[in-house]
């Protein structure tokens, strides 16, 4: 956008003003961090055999960062679990019965239980590492598929080490289904689940099936459990307690804890405190806390409960001061890594709540309860979790958009992820008909749908789409094809020193010097992408099965339906829809680099092939008129160029094709496509390549479905068509479009753009940016993040840390805190405030 | 993307030329007519390229960056399509009204839900009344707000030619006393001043003709920048 000037400003950053009492200390007591008395720190937990690990490296390999420390790690919770006293038929348990049992005994009967001052919510600890619950035997076979010399780690780490991306079998990415818990009580849930397996026979009964219905059953007795002794703990604490206000709360929360969440909630104060409980015993189970454990849709499912009690005559501040509580439970989640950073360094979780959004004749469900979170959000922030996501569509009323666009003009990192109706619901439909599940997602259910951890398009309470298990580098095909199937670069090991011989990795695809036209270069490309698609769905094979075999999650497929109709846990594919993504990292830089390599060797014919290979292989070092070209004169991506776009859509088409023609062996999870990118861009820059489109090693790749950096210098609106195209565009004639909508990819794909803070200068300037969005809604992605920065104030920011701890800002699909990313990915988001080209 | 030439999101299409040289002139690179070759040190590699292929000899390298001598360049661009960094622009593009089009309706989208459209700036657009008016003939054709950014020197013929496919004119008087105006600006604002009486009336006979049709926002058709 023009708008040449900023508003010189005194650089602020943002403090919540007027919080409660109650909520004041509650938050300034959370952000004194590693100081404070109460903590929701790991504890780790054996069952006391020599043979026994807490630590499931699966979960974390997709986050390379971990890689270095893993062992360590694991060793650490190992040497530091306490052992928990078995029950004597323990060992004679299937293992689903063995994980239920043990984790309910230590979330019951081990785990201190607190309820900070003045807070209107319990379920304060749920950060456990506990025990694989593995006989020896189960624990020996184990140990060789992940430890072994083909076994998962080594696999996982060749194939990070060589740029294809990451891979893992990670923990939540899904959302439960908290309305039917909420409807049912657990009580409920309880009732059909010992129904089903009476009416099982005796053989079945003794089979796998069996066993995973009574380690379920087991595990719909815990919320009950640890909320009666919640309930017990808050009516000592009215005993003791001398201010008459907080007494009379404590015995209020003790009722309510001894009815819920076993019975079904009544009220909102009930509702949400079920749902805390519910969602934070997932974060349990899985023994990882909040990895895109998401809500969905929360202000339709607890709006029923809402609008009771404020019939009853709730005030409607208590109501959010219950949701104000409910906010510093879910931030707690951070306490995990609190003593290696500020909250949330790498703002790694994303407990994704979503807001508004169409129902089924396309009319927008935004309520009252709606507006009570969204204030609750305003008066909150800067607040990492829960992390809220709105959902933007053609009927969205001027009322809500005015709040958002409010809520954005009034913070630096915007206080939420706007999710894009059309454009999503027409992935979510393709994703049906590819799948062949049109029976679970079609055009009368798909508005259903709602986002988890960043901006994962699922369905919701009956769909596990493992939305960051497979992030896969598009651009080492573009290596591949210049290499005719061999790494570019002899990969060595920084610690080690040791260097792996360059081998025949890919498909032997020719030496591109003959190749005598760009169409002999893309067949290359093409042949060495079904190769990288093939390589992770096989990767992730080998992940997947070990944790199918090994770390059954009873209490989360009590919420996922399909599996107490099967039978079948969660991480066997017991989700009705039980899918894998993966995510294409790079995707800009690949679509850049196939462009520079026609326009340079055969449109323009600035130099040979051999000669762009030369200054690959040299890092572009003593090349710079050649990388000057790439970068400046090859057209890019995200410039609403139709030339360049047409080969954006032409890569998308290719990958997400090949995607579909997958499903794990072990679990029958189809693959699907996505971008989200999370921050791999960054630290596999260092890892991948020099690439044709002017990109030294060492440099950032391009961000999800991002243009690259610096590439998008016609402004906002370019780039974001040209990113509605690159998914598929519009179109009423296509048998796969919704609403005139086309969209490739169900997953959606991460955008982020950046304005300078001079786009909501006035009240005009602010109904034009409203503008903007409803444009955007027409001709852009399926999900939109922004920034509202000044370059300024980060290059401030970068000076003196100490003054900005509480700056946050978009980063992928998540916020961070500026302070805390690292000086790389600092400078990345200076870079992008530019729109133009340095 | 423009949020600042008039009403909405806007795209801005910057014409080549103007009679006036104001002091404070936000676009000095649209005053002359011709093609101009503009050197952008934050880009410049210091490769020479430029100084090798340029065949009037105005372009020379030295310890601050590329020199260029305006008496040898002809603006033939030459420089520009050889230089890898993009350091060196021709600023001023030929572009027919077809393909001009195509470039400034794949906004519209972001024009219709904002009320907004085109707006030809400058340089002054008026002067290249023929294309000008063509243009906006077409995008309003299409159902597409137009408008003009002009300084108020301009012909009769504007008026019939462009002003008639305008549904906004921004007519920026530079300063009311003619002789300041001359001082600023380098021309005195007798014709300006004067064009004004005539907007006046022209808005009054269009007013009339507008009534008639009964459309059109009428009191929006000019509106003066100060």
């Amino acid at each position: 956008m023009s708008g040449s000037s900023a508003l010189k400003q005194e650089f602020k950053i943002r403090e919540p003003e007027g919080l409660t009492p109650r909520i004041k200390w509650l938050r300034d007591y959370y952000f004194k961090g590693a100081s404070r008395n109460w903590s929701n720190e790991t504890t780790s937990w054996s069952t006391g055999t020599p043979w026994d690990a807490q630590y499931n490296e699966l979960t974390f390999y997709i986050v390379p960062e971990t890689y270095a420390l893993m062992q360590t790690i694991y060793s650490s919770y190992r040497l530091s679990a306490r052992t928990v006293d078995l029950h004597k038929d323990f060992w004679t348990w299937t293992l689903p019965e063995r994980r239920a049992w043990f984790n309910r005994e230590v979330m019951v009967k081990y785990l201190p239980k607190e309820i900070l001052p003045g807070d209107l919510i319990a379920g304060g600890r749920f950060n456990i590492m506990t025990s694989h619950c593995l006989t020896e035997k189960e624990a020996k076979a184990r140990h060789k598929l992940v430890h072994g010399r083909s076994g998962s780690r080594a696999m996982m780490k060749k194939f990070h080490d060589h740029g294809y991306g990451n891979s893992g079998a990670t923990s939540g990415h899904l959302i439960p289904g908290h309305e039917r818990a909420l409807k049912l009580g657990w009580k409920g849930i309880h009732k059909e689940l010992t129904e089903r397996y009476n009416n099982l026979s005796d053989k079945e009964k003794k089979s796998e099936k069996g066993g995973q219905l009574r380690g379920m059953i087991i595990a719909s007795k815990m919320p009950r459990d640890l909320a009666a002794a919640y309930a017990d703990l808050c009516r000592t604490m009215a005993g003791r307690e001398q201010e008459k206000s907080r007494k009379e709360e404590l015995i209020q929360m003790g009722d309510i804890l001894s009815r819920v969440p076993w019975e079904a909630p009544v009220t909102f104060h009930e509702a949400v405190q079920s749902l805390w409980l519910n969602h934070m015993l997932v974060m349990s189970d899985e023994n990882y806390p909040g990895p895109g454990v998401s809500f969905g849709r929360m202000d339709q499912y607890l709006f029923p409960y809402w609008e009771y009690s404020i019939r009853k005559g709730m005030d409607r501040e208590f109501g959010k001061e219950i949701l104000r509580c409910f906010w510093m439970h879910a931030n707690t989640a951070y306490d995990s890594m609190i003593r290696t950073g500020n909250q949330g360094i790498t703002a790694g979780f994303g407990q994704l709540i979503t807001l508004a959004g169409c129902g089924a004749d396309g009319e927008d469900l935004s309520n009252d309860l709606t507006y009570a979170i969204l204030e609750v959000i305003d008066e909150m922030s800067p607040i990492l979790e829960p992390k809220p996501n709105v959902r933007l569509h053609r009927k969205t009323p001027d009322e809500l958009l005015d709040k958002v666009v409010d809520m954005i003009s009034g913070s630096q990192g915007a206080p939420f992820l706007l999710n894009f109706d059309e454009r999503s619901i027409a992935g979510m439909i393709l994703e049906g008909r590819r799948a062949g599940i049109t029976d679970l997602i079609n055009e009368k259910n798909a508005w259903e749908y709602a986002p988890v951890g960043c901006l994962e398009n699922t369905m919701v309470g009956n769909d596990r789409s493992g939305t960051v298990d497979n992030n896969l580098n598009l651009l080492k095909a573009v290596e591949l094809a210049l290499t005719g199937g061999k790494d570019m670069n002899q990969f060595i090991d920084p610690i080690t020193g040791k260097a792996d011989k360059i081998k025949q990795d890919g498909p032997s695809t020719g030496d591109p010097r003959r190749f005598k036209t760009f169409e002999e270069f893309w067949r290359a490309y093409e042949i060495q992408t079904k190769y990288l698609v093939k390589k992770i769905t096989d990767l992730y094979e080998q992940f997947e099965s070990i944790r199918a075999e090994f770390h059954p999650t009873p209490y989360l497929s009590c919420l996922v339906k399909g599996c107490a109709e099967k039978g079948v846990d969660v991480t066997r594919g017991g989700a009705e829809i039980s899918m894998a993504t993966i995510e294409a990292v790079t995707y800009a830089t690949t679509v850049d680099s196939i462009l520079a390599v026609k326009y340079l060797v055969y449109d323009k014919k600035l130099c040979t092939m051999d000669e762009l290979i030369t200054a690959l292989k040299d890092n572009w070092v003593n090349h710079n008129i050649l990388q000057a070209m790439a970068k400046n004169k090859a057209p890019k991506y995200g410039r609403d160029d139709n030339e360049a776009d047409d080969m954006a859509l032409r890569v998308m088409k290719l990958w997400t094709d090949e995607t579909w023609k997958y499903k794990t062996r072990s679990t029958g999870r189809q693959f699907r496509p996505g971008m989200l990118s999370w921050n791999y861009w960054a630290g596999d820059g260092y890892i991948m390549a020099a690439s044709p489109d002017g990109r030294a090693r060492g440099q950032f790749l391009s961000n999800a479905i991002c243009p690259s950096n610096g590439a998008d210098i016609n402004g906002p609106t370019s780039n974001s068509n040209s990113v509605g195209k690159a998914l598929g565009g519009k179109s009423d004639k296509s048998p796969d479009s919704f609403e005139g909508y086309l969209n490739l990819l169900p997953n959606g794909a991460s955008h982020t753009i950046t304005f300078n803070p001079s786009i909501m200068k006035s009240a005009e300037h602010r109904e034009k940016f409203k503008a903007f969005l409803r444009g955007y809604i027409e001709n852009g992605g399926t999900a939109l993040q922004i920034n509202i920065l000044d370059p300024e104030m980060l290059r401030d920011a970068q000076k003196h840390p100490e003054d900005y701890r509480h700056l946050l800002v978009r980063i992928t699909g998540y916020n961070a805190y500026f302070t805390g990313i690292g000086r790389e990915l600092q400078d990345e988001v200076i870079a992008r405030l530019s729109h133009s080209r340095m | 993307m423009s949020t600042e030439d008039g009403p909405g999101i806007r795209t801005t299409v910057f014409m080549k030329g103007c009679p006036l040289s104001c002091r404070w002139c936000h676009n000095p690179e649209s005053i002359s007519p011709l093609p101009e070759i503009h050197w952008l040190g934050v880009r410049c590699i210091g490769c020479g390229t430029c100084v090798k292929v340029c065949p009037h000899k105005a372009l020379s390298l030295s310890g601050s960056g590329v020199k260029i001598d305006r008496n040898l360049c002809a603006g033939c661009g030459i420089c520009s399509e050889h230089c890898p960094s993009t350091a060196l622009e021709l600023l001023g593009k030929k572009w027919g009204v077809d393909k001009l089009f195509e470039e400034l309706i794949k906004d519209r989208a972001y024009f219709e839900k904002s009320s907004g459209g085109i707006t030809v700036s400058g340089g002054e657009g008026t002067l290249q009344t023929k294309f000008v008016g063509r243009l906006l003939k077409k995008l309003k054709a299409e159902g597409i707000h137009t408008a003009v950014d002009t300084c108020g020197l301009f012909n009769d013929s504007v008026f019939d030619e462009i002003f008639s496919h305008a549904d906004l004119v921004l007519y920026d008087l530079k300063e009311i006393d003619s002789k300041l105006h001359k001082e600023f600006t380098g021309s005195g604002n007798e014709r300006i001043l004067d064009n004004l009486t005539r907007c006046c009336e022209y808005i009054k006979e269009l007013h009339g003709k507008r009534i008639l049709k009964g459309s059109g926002n009428l009191f929006r058709l000019f509106r003066m920048v100060l």
